[in-house]
């Protein structure tokens, strides 16, 4: 179940990879070289990629990664990596014509411990403008398509890592998960993506669009493959105060087709309401279904101060990506204009005009009018008393449960175009994804079958520090949906 | 309507004592270097990068709040305050704030100020723990007419403590003496080094005869805050007196020309959007942090004032004065320390060093060198020897001060008293010669025995000891009458 | 019109502009999703609900005060700009 870029040798995965180079060495430069083929003939149409770098490069940093003497749990592994996560010395975009030229003087911890963990980066890639929109439409470069169907997204805002991955364009990647934006496009392109919990793994020279919600996480094409990315991207940082100091444990061992014990699910009735297409249920109830097989109880559940999950979530995420994105200003970096005679806040004004997309501005303009004085109260304020609401209702509800189960996204990926104009219809994609970020859960997209030929995604989330679970259910839906690697 | 002044202040002081930046391990010592060379991607504001709090920084805070009898809070509750301006690398600042269930560091505290006649309890309303901006230099020296302005960031991120006082000075007087005050304070606590440029700045609010209020910014120092109060009071009254009106405001104070002018793009004030800085979550700030921090505080400059008052026999106020500066107080212990003599010691400190500081605009360290315990206990022996009078001493101490030179010196200049009586009578006998007239009038009106002594100053170039001149004089007249 | 008005004066505060010729249609944007921000307006929520800024849950994390050793050379790197005998050329401020 690969889309038609990939090749048997391309669509491997870490384990394989690691256990084929250990063997002999050279196999990952065949494996390199099969990658750059279908790179060459696939990337043209699917620009999963803002930047990507040259084979002789990786192939360099092959051969070190070979010279090390130990290959590292990533073992010369392909990582793309979102153009938002900053690495020292490759351009880091976030999608935006403010940052077109910028390169980062320093490695985001992710990225630091993707390297030390004999991971090779293979390229930056494409999103929404500052990880804003959920189908990548709103990259201020070119839209990114699914490699299940041209014509359609590839859900957003990490939609070139998922798309990169999906068609056998690298191994894994690392995509960032504000409303939704890992698991919206692993579920649309039949990938794997978990958004971890906050706080478990550093935000360190991740570019900020809304710090309070904001979460790297591994998108792969199996589950296997996510958690081996999870233990090496995991654990405390000291650069980052919301960075939380607990043991990381090795998440292979969670990779089990049973279960490593009795499950308690929840399906939570608003996430199968209204707006929520017929046949995703159906691929639900499936799942569902064939999990009570393993003796997994499932109850349903409904949490109505849901419904006002998506304004909470909005209102917070643009109130903070105002902030966060005020200092772009064209002075320190990204675009630059010349600056004499004219007063800061013009100049400051025409760099932010010139450099910001729509999108971008509709967000930075709304989050400022919910901060501003008067009005903070009644929609700032009472936004955050929301999402405590919710964030006590899920954990109330996971003192009873071990996870909930629902669809990632209400339908299957839309086509191009189709979306992006209407701005409520573009959020509402996200309706079943920002519960998870406003209450800090960790959460996992899994490909749950096809509707009309088109990946749908099962999201699997759960208490806090529950990644073991998820991975373990996950593989467990991977096995029930037919996924053998 | 009456010419009623209410004065506030706003005063950072920046935390020197830490050896890095608030939130990034940046040098703390960021005067002297090379511009944009003491920053890294957090205190720059690169994408991405994240603020970490210093915790040396917390418990300086927390040492500062206690001398202040401040109430604090039990968490510190970091909040984002928004405006553009190219000192300020992430177009916000990291502060708190006082509303929305968002709390200060710490509220609710005090200062006494001794004003001499009068004694004065300033009440603080609050104090923060935020960032410093880096620092904006102009081309043309000055932002009127400069075409661009040059940014060094690296005081960006340096550690502030702002200090908020309600609106209770009346003059710019009890201003300056209050800043002094705290600076003294923060110099006890090891916070801040007010010697140092920048380390104490204050922005005031000033409403002069029930006007609007108006903000002045950038005052470097006590003296300047005194100066630049003096020329606003004075700017705000001519506009009245001439029927103008005064408008709500903020103004840049000016040191180099000591005027201040409008300042800032009014459509970017008032709205700063606070909201909670989701990258620092709140810190607790535990009570036995708190019980250790005050068992360690030092001696405090009230009760140093007390103790100098008690130790040393001199008046209170005078001890008042002098605590007023950490420095001049140590200055003053060590040199009575080597001498003895705290009464004259501390009179020539407060009554004639602070003069001819302030007459020079010099700075209070270089005058200390200048006038080094070593030079002043030399001083004291010499009028104590009887080799100088008062009258001399406090010439000793202008020359030591101005010319910066040892009053060993001044001796050899021959700059003495002529206390042998022998070398009086000569002199006075001269004086008797060449002014007949105004010995027949001494005779007649003891007044005009002044007239004398002055000559006999003057032939000495003030080297008699009045005294004895005075009572030679007279004993020569009674001669006279009697002969 | 009013929220002509109210769009402008938040375009200055954020310092954000757009082409004349597109107010029009992003206000009828901004409208359509304030409106949906407005369903939480009535919400009614208990009064002792305290708000929630972050689901951080950890211990807090602070720094010691130690000074990070750091080539000068890479430090200058870091402002990717001409710099003015080591200043940053930026507008004018009065
Ligand atoms: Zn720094």
């Amino acid at each position: 179940m690969s889309p038609p870029q990939c090749t048997d040798l391309a669509t491997i995965g870490i384990k394989s990879l690691r256990a084929r180079v250990e063997e002999d060495p050279d196999f990952l430069f065949k494996y390199i070289e099969e990658v750059y083929k279908i790179i060459e003939k696939y990337e043209g149409v699917i620009k999963a990629y803002i930047t990507l770098r040259p084979m002789e490069e990786v192939v360099r940093e092959a051969e070190e990664v070979l010279k090390r003497g130990t290959l590292g749990p990533l073992g010369g592994s392909l990582v793309a990596v979102k153009d938002n996560i900053s690495t020292k010395g490759i351009r880091t975009t976030c999608g935006s014509k403010m940052l077109e030229n910028y390169v980062p003087p320093y490695d985001a911890t992710v990225v630091e411990r993707i390297k030390t963990a004999g991971g090779i980066i293979i390229g930056k890639t494409n999103m929404d403008e500052f990880a804003m929109g959920s189908t990548t439409e709103n990259s201020s470069f070119f839209p990114t398509r699914n490699p299940w169907d041209l014509e359609r997204v590839p859900g957003g805002s990490s939609g070139g890592s998922a798309a990169a991955v999906a068609a056998c364009e690298a191994t894994v990647a690392l995509g960032s998960d504000t409303g939704g934006s890992i698991r919206l496009p692993a579920a649309y392109t039949g990938t794997v993506g978990l958004k971890p919990t906050y706080g478990l793994v550093s935000r360190y020279g991740l570019i900020a669009y809304a710090s309070s919600l904001d979460q790297i996480g591994p998108i792969g094409r199996c589950v296997d493959d996510v958690a081996r990315v999870l233990s090496v991207i995991a654990g405390h940082d000291s650069r980052d105060s919301t960075s939380l100091k607990v043991e990381v444990p090795d998440y292979t061992q969670f990779v089990s087709e049973e279960p490593l014990r009795k499950y308690r699910a929840v399906v939570i009735e608003e996430m199968i309401g209204e707006g929520v297409d017929r046949e995703v249920i159906k691929v639900l109830e499936h799942v569902v279904d064939k999990l009570e097989g393993y003796d997994i109880e499932v109850e349903f559940r409904s949490i109505p101060i849901l419904e006002y999950s998506l304004p909470a979530y909005y209102i917070i995420a643009m109130a903070e990506a105002s902030s966060n994105l005020a200092r772009y200003d064209g002075l320190r970096y990204g675009i630059h204009l010349s600056t004499e005679g004219l007063l800061w806040t013009k100049t400051y004004a025409q760099v932010r005009k010139m450099g910001f997309g729509d999108e971008v501005k509709r967000r930075i303009i709304l989050g400022t009018y919910v901060l501003s004085e008067g009005l903070y109260e009644g929609y700032y304020l009472k936004a955050a008393k929301v999402r405590r609401a919710i964030y006590d209702s899920f954990r109330k509800l996971f003192s009873e449960f071990d996870f909930a189960v629902s669809p990632t996204a209400p339908t299957p990926p839309p086509k191009l175009g189709e979306v992006v104009a209407d701005p409520l219809k573009l959020y509402s994609l996200d309706i079943n994804t920002v519960p998870v970020n406003l209450a800090g859960l960790p959460a996992i997209s899994v490909p749950g079958g096809f509707v009309g030929g088109l990946p749908v995604g099962i999201q699997l989330f759960g208490p806090p520090l529950s990644e073991g679970v998820l991975i373990n259910v996950a593989r467990m839906v991977e096995v029930i949906v037919g996924y053998e690697r | 309507m009456s010419d009623r002044v209410i004065i506030g202040l706003e005063v950072h002081a920046q935390i020197t004592s830490l050896k890095t930046k608030l939130f990034c391990s940046c040098s703390s010592d960021y005067r002297g270097r090379k511009p944009n060379t003491n920053v890294c991607p957090t205190c720059l504001g690169l994408p991405g990068s994240l603020p970490v709090l210093n915790r040396a920084a917390l418990e300086k805070a927390i040492a500062l709040a206690l001398a202040l009898n401040c109430r604090i809070s039990e968490k510190l509750i970091f909040v984002r305050k928004h405006y553009f301006y190219p000192d300020l690398p992430k177009n916000y600042q990291i502060s708190q704030y006082d509303r929305y269930g968002l709390i200060p560091f710490a509220v609710s505290g005090s200062i006494a100020i001794d004003m001499g006649n009068y004694s004065k309890v300033v009440r603080i309303r609050r104090i923060n723990i935020e960032e410093d901006t880096g620092r904006i230099v102009y081309p043309g020296g000055s932002p009127l007419g400069s075409t661009y302005s040059l940014v060094d960031y690296n005081r960006a991120g340096i550690a502030l403590l702002e200090i908020v006082t309600e609106p209770d000075f009346s003059n710019s007087r009890e201003a300056r003496v209050f800043l002094e005050k705290l600076g003294s304070i923060l110099e006890h606590l090891d916070i801040t080094d007010t010697s140092l440029e920048g380390a104490l700045r204050a922005d005031a609010n000033i409403s002069v005869a029930g006007g609007p209020r108006v903000e002045i910014k950038n005052i470097g120092s006590p003296r300047e805050l005194e100066k630049a109060l003096n020329y606003e009071i004075a700017r705000q009254l001519n506009i009245l007196k001439s029927g103008g009106t005064l408008e709500r405001e903020t103004r840049h104070w000016i040191k180099e020309k000591g005027i201040t002018v409008p300042s800032r793009a009014k459509e970017l004030e008032g709205d700063y959007r606070y909201f909670p800085d989701p990258d620092l979550p709140p810190i607790s700030i535990p009570p036995d942090l708190i019980e250790s921090i005050k068992r360690r505080l030092p001696e405090l400059p009230d009760l140093r004032a007390r103790r100098l008052a008690e130790e040393y026999g001199i008046g209170s106020y005078m001890a008042s004065v002098l605590v007023l500066n950490k420095r001049l107080c140590d200055h003053f212990e060590n040199t009575v320390r080597l001498c003895g003599n705290p009464k004259l010691v501390s009179s020539i400190l407060v009554n004639e060093f602070l003069r001819w500081v302030d007459e020079l605009d010099l700075d209070l360290g270089e005058g200390l060198r200048r006038l080094n315990s070593k030079r002043l206990c030399r001083i004291v022996d010499y009028l104590e020897k009887g080799l100088i009078s008062v009258k001399l001493l406090k010439e000793y101490v202008r020359r030591v001060i101005v010319e910066n030179t040892d009053p060993e010196k001044i001796v050899e200049s021959g700059m003495t008293t002529l206390s042998s009586a022998e070398d009086i009578e000569k002199i006075v006998e001269e004086v008797f010669k060449e002014y007949p007239k105004a010995v027949e009038d001494a005779r007649r009106d003891p007044k005009a025995v002044n007239f004398l002594v002055g000559q006999v100053m003057k032939k000495t170039r003030g080297r008699a000891d009045p005294k004895l001149t005075n009572a030679i004089i007279l004993r020569r007249l009674q001669e006279h009458e009697s002969g | 019109m009013k929220q002509v008005e109210l769009l402008k004066k938040l375009m200055t505060l954020a310092l954000v502009e757009v082409d004349e010729t597109k107010l029009g249609g992003i206000l009828r944007d901004l409208e359509k999703i304030v409106e949906m921000f407005n369903k939480i307006l009535n919400l009614n929520l208990p009064n002792d609900l305290e708000p929630l800024y972050t689901t951080y849950f950890g211990e807090r994390n602070v720094r010691e005060d130690v000074e990070e050793s750091v080539e000068e050379s890479e430090r200058c790197e870091l402002l990717d700009r001409e710099l003015e005998e080591g200043y940053l050329k930026a507008p004018r401020t009065l």
